[in-house]
């Protein structure tokens, strides 16, 4: 079972009911066990014929909680004894290590068995590696080492900040005390918020089920046999590799958003318009927002805290390698493996090569007469960073880095810009109507990304009469229904 | 001491419960938003109902015997009265096509019934033996194992071959079985049908829009006919020995067992048979004896050499493919089971008006299997007298055509009045007419000429443009083409084409040649 199934609604519906049913104060009761329930149903393997086994990877998620728990507890009490910040360092160090254990295992595991040895790796770690989760933990130990929040006494209170299963999977990435107060205190039942989390639901299945999946169709039938295209129609896969990945993301966020929404919690996905990223920079930090920023929290600002003394002296070097260092392991983090490590690199340097060459892209605007911030610079800008994204993201997909250098060779050499006007596209495991509705999903989520930064679409709805209100929610819903990448082929 | 009865126990508990904080905060939320609680749960029921339905209109509704039509097939079976099915035949593709029970009931007095359908897995035919025992009683079962030897069922075929089941324990534990594995689908899928039939949307077909009109018809009791052509593939049939055996399971095997099993605790005779079929190696018919052979069940296989002669089965003109039989080659099939059942296991004649009245739909269906082997006009004339049949019949150059005084009567019983014979290669068109009478006919003034038509038939649901040719009319060719579907000329000569409006389909084209009447294809 995943967030996109029917059992995970009809679940999330029964808690929500039994959470509202309940006293303010006893409503993180309801949420542990849903957390726990879906921590079972999520992590268990179905392949392990018995329970305990299945149930492992469960355990070592709460070992873990625990881990970070007991770890919190203990760095409050060292500061409250007056503990040097060294030692509290080494303790926050030591306590990060176990709780990423699994996920560090994973992905280590991953590059080593996968990418160098060639074999497979534990499906138990794998399965208890939530990037989410185990970040979660982190940034709870680093705030409580910091001061900014006393630690949690009540283990199951803890748990159920731990475990949150809307966002246990998919993120957001939700900090300590950007939950508690809600999670602890109950919120009360709110009509708009409910609304208004059904409508993000509904947005983050039609991203996924409709444009993610037919996209994927198509980018799967490329990658999948790569002798057998060439030039535009790797090109083409690229572009619709970039959208499957942002629209993805973006609907396992809006999903997770949406149903915390349900219970009184509101939060943003971490996405900001990619597309409307003016450099490879701004789209890193636009892309999947509340990870760049857990990186930026906890890995590059105690990096610069620490070398501020000598960062006059080592200027873009030390930027730089800062840059190196935070796009890698974020990009590591993600998946794991050689591909994402070189992801990683890929934009480091792009963001380096932005900084270094900002002047010349400034004289040379200067020298074509393109006003700063005008709409032209903007949209070429937006051009220019899209080209690099994909190039960057065809090399991800590519089977390996060898074959993706040699797709893009292909783009440049091969020359067969008449598939885009004849029936070859149709070969491509979409025919024309799914190619049309794919056609009028990317043009609805353009135009939705382009307003939301002015009006809050949601809103906007709410504030809508009840038969235009409810026109749209049909009128979506008999989308995905229907439209959606979902169930048999008869 | 009063014993306290449950209804009082309930309220002192309700008492005790109310009387606790949480409890009172409960009944207060629920007083208080009691509107709310109620608009929710209206919206719950009006989004599982709206779900419900859109589940019910996605779901594929297929009426014609072109497309395996479950709803027929099981249509048919849930049509029958209780316990009047003496025996059931069940299988794949293979067994539908080559099981008559029409034939086992005009030879023999054999009430039987098909329970097959394209692709159909032993597991499928499992839990459909299963459901046909809740209604009926039958002495025997057929069962055609020749999937054992084909690829593994796909979750499509397994959907489409149990969605038609009506719920009960049976489809219940089937589902159950099929949720095992994920790719043929979860619950949810099966309880809302349209979240796995939702994508038909782009296969919409006028069978799905006239559904309530097409749901009374009925079928042959489980044969799907195979009317078109006879593969005229060569074959040498099998003489199978133990040696060849293959090792190599199927993973089906498990529920040849289940199939064995339910028919002994049911006092059920079980045949298995395996129809001719050129796919078929050496090693899978000795595979499949031996299973049969282990299992003690008596196999026919008809692509063994014994068997194959017995029925005089000729491979080329038999079959409509290399796997599947034709009309004549299931008669064979099924006169030899008949036989069979019968003499061997006492099945007894029965009389009932069910398959009487089929008989009648039978025999037309083997006039239309027999469309495409007439060779003459003369011979081509009597089988186009069905009603279900639209006849486009036009000229494509010279298309004199001398006719016996029968084939006149009987062109004019058909409703064609204009004189074929006297057309000398004048350019001439008989379409389906609008108003009273069958055809709408035109011939051309002069030769050289040529005559364009276009209209609809089938009551408006189908358009035809035709381009009739006179002799010496230069460059241009007959050409029909009749909802987008384009016919090309065979040969100079009067062309019939045959539209099937039951099947909503083509049944035959056919061009005879000027003069003698000769079929050119």
């Amino acid at each position: 079972m995943n967030v996109f199934t029917p059992g995970f609604f009809l679940i999330t519906a029964a808690v929500a009911a039994v959470y509202y049913l309940v006293p303010a104060v006893r409503r993180w009761y309801v949420l542990l066990a849903a957390d726990l329930l879906f921590c079972v149903l999520w992590l268990r393997d179905p392949a392990e014929g018995a329970l305990l086994h299945g149930l492992v990877p469960v355990l070592l998620v709460l070992v873990c909680a625990a881990v970070s728990w007991a770890g919190g507890l203990l760095l409050e009490a060292a500061a409250d004894r007056g503990t040097g910040g060294g030692m509290r360092g080494g303790l926050l160090l030591l306590f990060s290590l176990v709780c990423a254990a699994p996920v560090l295992a994973d992905r280590i595991g991953g590059l080593v068995y996968t990418d160098l040895l060639h074999r497979g790796t534990l499906g138990i770690i794998r399965a208890a590696g939530s990037m989410y989760f185990t970040l979660r933990m982190i940034s709870y130990m680093a705030d409580v080492r910091a001061g900014m929040i006393r630690a949690q006494r009540n283990p199951l209170r803890y748990l159920a900040y731990a475990l949150f299963f809307p966002t246990f999977l998919q993120g957001p990435l939700l900090r300590y005390w950007e939950l508690a107060g809600g999670l602890y205190e109950g919120n009360a039942f709110d009509r708009r918020k409910v609304t208004a989390g059904l409508q993000l639901i509904l947005w983050g299945l039609f991203l996924k089920l409709v444009i993610s999946d037919r996209a994927a169709i198509v980018v799967d039938t490329v990658y999948g046999h790569t002798e057998s295209f060439m030039g535009v129609y790797f090109l083409l896969a690229g572009l619709l590799f970039v959208l499957q990945v942002y629209t993805g993301l973006l609907g396992a966020a809006c999903m997770a958003a949406g149903t915390a929404e349900l219970f009184g919690f509101r939060f943003r996905t971490g996405f900001r318009q990619p597309v409307r990223a003016v450099s490879v920079k701004d789209y890193w930090e636009r892309f999947n927002g509340t990870v760049t920023a857990w990186i930026s929290d906890y890995v590059v600002r105690p990096m610069e805290r620490r070398r501020s003394g000598r960062q006059d002296g080592d200027g873009l070097v030390t930027w730089g390698a800062r840059v190196l260092a935070a796009t890698m392991i974020g990009s590591f983090w993600y998946t794991g493996g050689l591909k994402a490590l070189f992801l990683g690199f890929l934009f480091a340097f792009y963001m380096i090569m932005g900084e270094l060459t900002a002047d010349a892209r400034a004289a040379a605007a200067d020298a074509i007469r393109l006003p700063a911030g005008s709409f032209a610079e903007k949209m070429l800008a937006r051009a220019n960073t899209l080209l690099w994204v994909t190039i960057a993201w065809i090399l991800y997909r590519a089977p390996s880095l060898g074959a993706g250098f040699g797709m893009l060779l292909s783009i440049l050499r091969d020359r067969n810009p008449w598939i885009l006007f004849g029936d070859e596209l149709l070969q491509l495991g979409i025919g024309w109507k799914d190619w049309n509705i794919l056609l009028a999903a990317c043009l609805l989520l353009l135009i939705v990304e382009s307003e939301q930064p002015r009006h809050c679409i949601r809103d906007r709805i709410l504030a809508q009469h009840a038969v235009v209100r409810w026109g749209l929610y049909a009128a979506g819903l008999l989308t995905v229904f229907l439209f959606g990448v979902y169930g048999g082929a008869i | 001491m009063t014993r306290t009865t449950k209804k009082g126990r309930s309220s002192a508990l309700l008492r005790r419960l109310t009387r606790t904080e949480g409890g009172e905060r409960t009944l207060s939320f629920l007083a208080g938003n009691g509107d709310k609680l109620l608009a929710a749960l209206a919206v719950i029921i009006a989004f599982s109902l709206v779900i419900r339905v859109l589940s019910v209109w996605t779901v594929p509704e297929w009426y014609t015997q072109e497309r395996n039509s479950p709803m027929i097939v099981y249509g048919d079976f849930y049509s029958l009265d209780k316990e009047s099915a003496d025996v059931l035949l069940l299988g794949g593709s293979r067994a539908e096509a080559a099981f008559v029970p029409q034939v086992l009931y005009d030879r023999y007095g054999i009430t039987s019934c098909g329970l097959c359908a394209g692709d159909q897995g032993l597991r499928e035919n499992y839990y459909w033996l299963e459901e046909a025992l809740r209604f009926q009683s039958p002495k025997a079962v057929v069962l055609d194992i020749s999937v054992l030897a084909g690829a593994p069922v796909e979750a499509d075929a397994a959907r489409k071959a149990l969605t038609y089941m009506k719920w009960s324990g049976v489809k219940w534990e089937a589902v159950r079985t099929m949720c095992g594995d994920p790719a043929e689908g979860d619950l949810a899928s099966w309880v809302f049908p349209g979240l796995w039939f939702h994508g038909r949307w782009k296969s919409l077909s006028e069978e799905d829009f006239r559904s309530g009109e097409l749901k009374s018809r009925r079928g042959l009791m489980g044969w799907s006919p195979r009317y078109t052509d006879r593969c005229g593939e060569a074959y040498t049939p099998v003489t199978v020995t133990a040696a060849d055996s293959m090792t190599e399971e199927s993973g089906q095997e498990v529920w040849l067992d289940e199939i064995i099993r339910l028919c002994g605790e049911k006092g059920i005779h079980l045949l298995f048979t395996v129809t001719p079929a050129s796919d078929l190696t050496q090693e899978q018919h000795a595979r499949m004896q031996a299973l049969a052979d282990d299992r003690k069940v008596r196999l026919f296989d008809f692509g063994t050499q014994a068997l194959y002669a017995r029925i005089g089965y000729d491979f080329g003109a038999d079959q409509h493919d290399s796997t599947h039989a034709n009309a004549d080659g299931a008669r064979k099939i099924s006169e030899y089971l008949g036989t069979v059942l019968s003499e061997d296991y006492g099945i007894a004649q029965r009389q009932s008006i069910r398959w009487r009245d089929t008989r009648s739909a039978y025999e037309s269906s083997v006039r239309e299997a027999q469309l495409q082997h007439a060779e003459t006009l003369s011979e081509y004339i009597p089988l186009l007298a069905e009603e279900r049949y639209d006849l486009f019949v036009t000229t494509n150059g010279d298309a004199g055509i001398r006719l016996s005084e029968e084939d006149r009567r009987l062109l004019l019983n058909l409703g064609i009045k204009v004189d074929l014979d006297a057309l000398d290669g004048r350019a001439y068109y008989a379409v389906p007419g609008s108003q009273e009478g069958r055809f709408e006919e035109k011939a051309a003034a002069e030769t050289g000429t040529v005559l364009r038509k276009e209209g609809l038939f089938r009551g408006g649901r189908s358009r035809y443009t035709l381009v009739s040719v006179g002799g010496g009319a230069g460059d241009v060719s007959w050409e029909l083409v009749i909802d987008g579907m384009r016919f090309e000329p065979a040969g100079r000569g009067l062309s019939v084409v045959v539209y099937d409006a039951e099947r909503m389909t083509i049944a035959d084209t056919a061009v005879f040649a000027p003069g003698t009447g000769e079929r050119v294809r």
